[in-house]
């Protein structure tokens, strides 16, 4: 059984193929906290690629793509955008709002 | 939170999804905790490629009623669900795409906080096609909890 893993994942995945030796692939997902898209993690033991990375504004783990990007745009906070949830009025925010607000960008 | 299934089925398309889960009339968000895909139909060596992606809109399709997992959870979702999608409805990003051949089936679970999120707006939600597919029988399994 191939199992690839991760620190802190996000999930797992399995894959269940009869070509596949043992009949099942396993390995850890992270769930981008900028995109939300699914990744699984690579297993670099073998020479795989990185899944993404890490935010250092928000603390997230993050996409590839969202990697690339160099900037961050929490989730959290397209999901209040999406919603309308205005955050003014609102005694607590979450982190990655704080952020998004405190930076001045449109998630 | 109450956590509900739905489950998803067609004859696969290229064209027509394989259904989608949205925010209903009182909209909640919605966490898809758990979700399974995989074809049903005889084995063969015939490739896949199956999508979800963001849709701000209902589309078309055969409803399905999420079916709480506790039966004590007497509450209905407010979630709606479609199936075999007729009409497309307006789609966003894709957040997962998975190249996956017939005779293998894939199951995704997220970690508590990790899961893939369908906003509270009503209409809006997360759907599964198929870009690439032959005429067979697919269907997938989603746990979701809001």
């Amino acid at each position: 059984m191939y199992r690839a893993t991760a620190r802190r994942p996000g999930g797992f995945a399995q894959l269940v193929d009869p070509d596949l030796p043992g009949g099942h692939l396993d390995a850890d997902t992270i769930t981008c906290g900028h995109c939300n898209a699914v990744v699984a993690v690579a297993d670099r033991i073998a020479g795989g690629i990185p899944a993404g990375g890490g935010c250092y504004q928000c603390g997230a783990a993050i996409c590839g793509p969202c990697t690339d990007l160099g900037v961050c745009s929490p989730f959290e906070a397209w999901l209040d955008a999406t919603e309308g949830t205005p955050l003014k009025g609102r005694w607590a925010v979450s982190f990655a709002e704080w952020n998004a607000k405190r930076l001045g960008r449109s998630p | 939170m109450a956590v509900y299934a739905v489950l998803l089925a067609r004859t696969a398309s290229t064209t027509a999804s394989l259904g989608n889960i949205i925010a209903g009339a009182s909209p909640r968000r919605n966490f898809w905790q758990e979700f399974v895909l995989g074809s049903e139909a005889t084995a063969a060596d015939n490739p896949f490629l199956y999508t979800l992606t963001r849709c701000t809109a209902t589309g078309t399709g055969s409803a399905v009623t999420p079916v709480a997992i506790d039966p004590g959870d007497t509450v209905a979702s407010n979630a709606a669900a479609n199936q075999n999608m007729t009409i497309e409805p307006a789609v966003g990003n894709i957040i997962f795409r998975l190249p996956l051949n017939q005779r293998a089936t894939f199951r995704w679970v997220a970690q508590p906080g990790s899961e893939l999120v369908g906003p509270a707006t009503q209409n809006n939600g997360i759907i599964i096609s198929t870009p690439t597919a032959t005429a067979v029988a697919i269907s997938s399994t989603v746990l979701f909890r809001e």
